[in-house]
């Protein structure tokens, strides 16, 4: 819609009104008039319009009448009626059902003219671009879906091959002398890839609904455990779950949030403690869950707390074990998706405690 | 049968087989249009194998594709299929359970001992 001129059509029964009319805005805009509703009937089959002008009183079919008709194949374009002084009633009728944009009240001056019709070409311009803008926005959205699953093959595609060959390298005996190497090697993957997997979570967590399940949290914390076990062997992880009645949720987010909070309480330890402790508290009711995960280890300092859940926040801690930055804000993401809440408690060198709620939804 | 696009994944799962005694006779094929080929010109039930590794993500026919082409051979009975994916996509994971010919879905790279587990478990190792 770069220059292109805007199209204008009048409908006038006045013959000397639509030769002054074209007359006057022909440089401006593309012209076209017609006589009659019919005529202009005939004109709109072929020929687009950006904004149509019309005149109230014409014999047969009044101005709105013909505004009218034109809503259903031309949505976009904007309507301008003229109007004479005793037909005000009719006009804001016609404003407020959505058949006319803008009027013009009789007698009118070209000045007045002039600024209504720019005013109706801005107003169109405008639509249109922003449904340019929404169409490029939903193609970049759909270009970003394409994206999170190309990322989710091929990203990790080779980096599982090269997993699977330092697993093969370790059990092979002429490979003991490497085994220090292929244990750091192992580790740098692992972590990579719970970055890509990191990433992919964000991902299809803001983009998809939910999807609602039936959760029995016994089975859910004991499988989010096992997958992350291997992270940590010499951690002691507990969990009680309490689960009287049925609960519904989305079992996809939930799983990211207690994977990602299990795995965080795993990871930041007290390296100073003799035994390190995970406990894994889960209370479920008609309404909501409560969830807490605590653990006893180095913990969060009082300035760092509000910003545990922002995007790519860090802590450099004394195990030096570097986190990915986005777990805790996928987690706050994920929760405000599924309409729960997070909450942090903890003390340097002793422990944190994360708590979270999240509705039952079921029906 | 080994049945993957990727040639490190072959070898790492051939080695991983032999390794751990699963299998005496090992066949691979880099593309499911080779498998498919080989097992219409070997009709003979001994050449089957006993089991299948399929990897599901493949260019031009997957393993899913694969395994609708191989539905149609009667021989299919005797094989033991198991998929794997470097993704674990909750799509194919319910394909792969309403499947009656694949035993499971594992994610690459497999863990061996859970391979043999599986492999116990449905009589496959003897």
């Amino acid at each position: 819609m770069e220059e292109q001129r805007i199209r204008v059509l009048y409908v006038d029964d006045e013959e000397n009104n639509l030769l002054a009319f074209r007359a006057y805005f022909r440089k401006k805009y593309e012209v076209y008039t017609a006589i009659s509703a019919s005529e202009a009937f005939r004109l709109l089959e072929s020929i687009e319009m950006h904004v149509i002008v019309s005149d109230q009183r014409m014999p047969i079919t009044s101005g709105v009448e013909f505004l009218e008709t034109t809503i259903e194949k031309y949505p976009d374009t904007i309507r301008l009626l003229i109007t004479g002084q005793s037909d005000i009633e009719t006009v804001i009728e016609a404003i407020n059902r959505g058949q006319v944009t803008k009027y013009l009240q009789k007698p009118w001056d070209w000045e007045k003219f002039t600024l209504i019709l720019d005013n109706c070409s801005d107003l169109y311009k405008s639509k249109i671009a922003l449904k340019e803008k929404n169409a490029q926005l939903q193609k970049t959205n759909d270009e970003l879906n394409r994206f999170v699953y190309s990322a989710s093959h091929d990203l990790r595609s080779p980096l599982m091959s090269v997993l699977g060959m330092v697993q093969l390298a370790k059990t092979d005996e002429a490979m003991d002398v490497a085994q220090d190497y292929f244990e750091i090697i192992e580790s740098n993957i692992l972590k990579l890839d719970m970055y890509i997997k990191n990433i992919i979570d964000y991902y299809r967590n803001s983009r998809s609904m939910e999807i609602l399940d039936n959760i029995d949290f016994n089975y859910l914390a004991n499988d989010v455990i096992s997958a992350v076990k291997d992270q940590n062997q010499d951690v002691q992880i507990e969990i009680e779950t309490e689960q009287e009645e049925e609960f519904v949720g989305d079992i996809f987010r939930l799983r990211i949030i207690l994977s990602n909070l299990i795995s965080n309480a795993i990871k930041y330890q007290n390296p100073q403690a003799e035994l390190h402790k995970v406990s894994v508290n889960i209370k479920s009711g008609a309404k909501f869950a409560t969830i807490s995960i605590a653990d006893n280890g180095i913990g969060i300092l009082n300035e760092h707390i509000e910003n545990v859940f922002k995007m790519f926040f860090r802590t450099y801690n004394a195990t030096n074990t570097q986190g990915t930055g986005i777990g805790l804000y996928i987690v706050k993401e994920a929760l405000e998706k599924i309409g729960g809440n997070i909450s942090v408690v903890s003390t340097p060198l002793e422990g944190t405690s994360f708590k979270i709620v999240i509705p039952n939804k079921r029906s | 049968m080994l049945i993957d696009d990727n040639p490190t994944d072959l070898f790492v799962h051939e080695r991983f087989l032999f390794h751990r005694k699963i299998a005496h006779e090992i066949i691979k094929f880099i593309s499911a249009e080779d498998a498919l080929y080989y097992l219409c010109e070997h009709p003979d039930l001994k050449e089957w194998p006993d089991l299948i590794l399929l990897d599901i993500q493949m260019p031009v026919m997957n393993g899913f594709d694969f395994l609708d082409q191989c539905e149609k051979f009667s021989q299919l009975q005797k094989c033991k299929i198991i998929m794997l994916s470097s993704s674990l996509d909750f799509g194919d994971i319910n394909r792969v359970k309403a499947n009656p010919y694949v035993l499971a879905l594992m994610e690459k790279p497999f863990d061996v001992d859970e391979l043999m587990t599986l492999l116990e478990m449905n009589g496959v190792l003897n």
